[in-house]
């Protein structure tokens, strides 16, 4: 059986991931909805800095948070000075590093249901007296739920995996910021700390499992319901 | 009433219209390519002109002079699409009351029960749209813009995904809709005789320009609407009531007109429609011959009394309109009307082969 430190480490884990998706959800379908409906200068450099995260290595991604995070960064020296509030090396910053490196695949995977979603349908909506806002969340929104969900989905996943920038920004402290792979890294560096770290691999194995299926399940009855598939 | 002028130029094409009705129905008729559909997004707010207005019922939509561009979902024009555009994450019923005006009459339940009534939806709200066929879809498309309580209805091709049975099949829904509401509605279609079954106004346009509009037996004289409509569906669409089948000599006798106007008896192929039936038939203008007095004895069984109301001589044909208590298009050669001095006055006889009278709607 797990002890209690590998208990606490999956379930900071979780906690995180849950956050870190809240974090991205809103952010994530405006961006996915911008770069999917609208010409606007400027859209191939929000487009770079989406997908920047994908492409560059997670501590550069750790690092760059810090400088504007930490306690003499940019925003960071604004929040610690004004409002009292760290947010580097907590909790707050390993949900923050996991936001920003699942973010892409969000956007990417909600930008791609949108582009799919038939414009006639949404101007029949309008026809029908509702104003772009209510035919955004009426149409659009449901209309792409599948792929929205699937990236949710795999957001979630890859914030439960972040190991880079988490320990970059947010460090490696015992039942504030060591989630599941931060964790199994450490039981790999101490000896005899083998048998801990197999059963954080097993529990992280089943854990990325039942999300997959659970969200391709959903998924699946989604597309049934919303007649993509007949 | 409608009125839009409007002129919008995008790669290549371009539209230029000043049209104005001032009756119920009114049919948008031309080729394709000829800018219906451009004209149709344009009224309902989903295109924005170059330069133009569009005024419906009084009420400024549009005007590029005065800045006024009021977006579609606030115009209050009920579309039907030629693809249906239901929501297909929604039921049948979800897409009916999508746009349902809020609670503020007490009267709306009865009035989407009307409607359901009038479009025979009852048994389909349950479904998905998936699970409904291709003119059921169509059927609840108008549904939905009839409950959103639209000022102006607008139909743009609304059969044409349709095949020619199915097509039959939806027209007495949409004569029936004409007939209970008072909603203006703008008709398009590039099936002539599809819209003569619901109107006989027409609005003419070919390549992005206005070529004629007004009453069709009045539009056929022009030239211009002439060569755009002769060979797209030209043809006298007529309501006849049946009288009685002969079936030992596979005939049908028909009473043009209604049960209390009758114009005169039709000799036709024999019908499926019982007796006291209302259908439709049509007849090609070049398959009736003009004569000045009856002739006998010859194969033709109906001879109909009428009176020329003009004629007017094209290159090689001349269009006659001919009053025998219905307007009627015929069309001879110029060669005959010369002839027959067809001026406007003159008593003369059609003759009309049966085989050459369509049944093609109704009973």
């Amino acid at each position: 059986m797990p002890t209690t430190e590998e208990w606490s480490a999956l379930y900071l884990s979780l906690r995180v991931s849950l956050w870190s998706v809240m974090l991205m959800l809103l952010p994530g379908i405006g961006c996915a909805w911008l770069l999917a409906r609208r010409k606007f200068r400027g859209k191939l450099l929000l487009d770079v800095l989406v997908h920047l995260p994908l492409v560059l290595p997670p501590v550069v991604v750790g690092y760059v948070l810090l400088l504007l995070l930490g306690r003499r960064g940019l925003i960071g020296g604004w929040l610690h000075d004004g409002l009292g509030i760290d947010v580097a090396f907590t909790w707050k910053a390993a949900a923050i590093a996991a936001a920003v490196m699942g973010f892409p695949l969000l956007v990417r995977s909600t930008r791609l249901a949108i582009e799919l979603v038939d414009v006639r349908i949404e101007q029949a909506a309008r026809t029908l007296g509702s104003s772009p806002f209510r035919v955004f969340f009426t149409v659009t929104i449901p209309l792409s739920m599948p792929g929205l969900l699937a990236g949710l989905v795999l957001a979630f996943a890859r914030s439960l995996g972040e190991f880079g920038a988490t320990i970059t920004f947010a460090g490696n402290i015992e039942g504030v910021t060591r989630t599941l792979p931060v964790a199994i890294f450490t039981y790999i560096q101490v000896p005899g700390g083998d048998a801990s770290a197999m059963r954080l691999v097993a529990i992280s194995i089943v854990l990325s499992v039942t999300a997959l299926i659970g969200s391709e399940v959903v998924a699946r009855r989604l597309s049934h319901r919303i007649g993509t598939t007949e | 009433m409608i009125r839009a002028s409007i002129h919008l130029q995008r790669d290549g094409f371009t539209l230029d219209a000043n049209i104005e009705t001032d009756t119920h129905v009114v049919g948008i008729f031309g080729p394709s390519g000829a800018g219906k559909t451009t004209l149709i997004n344009i009224i309902a707010g989903l295109l924005r002109p170059d330069r133009g207005s569009v005024v419906v019922e009084g009420e400024t939509l549009f005007d590029s002079s005065r800045g006024i561009d009021l977006p579609a979902h606030r115009r209050r024009i009920g579309v039907v699409f030629q693809e249906h555009r239901l929501f297909p994450h929604l039921s049948v019923k979800g897409n009916l009351i999508y746009g349902q005006p809020r609670p503020q009459r007490d009267n709306r339940e009865r009035e989407f029960l009307q409607i359901i009534d009038l479009l025979e939806l009852g048994d389909l709200l349950k479904r998905r749209i998936s699970q409904i066929s291709g003119g059921e879809r169509q059927r609840v498309a108008l549904g939905r813009a009839l409950i959103s309580r639209p000022s102006l209805l607008l139909l743009d091709e609304p059969l044409a995904s349709l095949d020619q049975r199915l097509k039959q099949q939806i027209i007495p829904y949409l004569q029936r809709v004409r007939d209970v509401s008072a909603i203006p509605t703008l008709y398009v279609s590039h099936d002539l005789s599809e819209i003569l079954q619901l109107t006989d106004r027409l609005i003419v346009l070919e390549r992005g320009r206005l070529i004629g509009q007004g009453r069709y037996t009045d539009l056929v004289h022009d030239n211009a609407v002439l060569v755009v409509v002769h060979d797209r569906g030209m043809r006298n669409v007529l309501n006849a009531c049946v009288v009685r089948h002969e079936p030992s000599d596979g005939v049908s006798v028909l009473q043009l007109g209604s049960v209390n106007d009758p114009v005169c008896q039709l000799i036709v192929p024999q019908c499926a429609a019982p007796s006291g039936a209302t259908v439709t038939i049509a007849v090609q203008p070049w398959d009736v011959a003009l004569a000045t007095e009856p002739v006998h004895p010859v194969s033709i069984q109906n001879q109909i009394r009428g009176i020329v109301r003009r004629c007017t001589l094209h290159e090689s044909r001349a269009i006659v309109d001919v009053d025998i208590g219905t307007p009627l298009i015929v069309e001879v050669s110029r060669r005959s009307a010369v002839a027959l001095e067809l001026t406007a006055g003159r008593p003369i006889v059609c003759l009309i082969k049966s085989n050459a009278i369509r049944h093609i709607g109704g009973g």
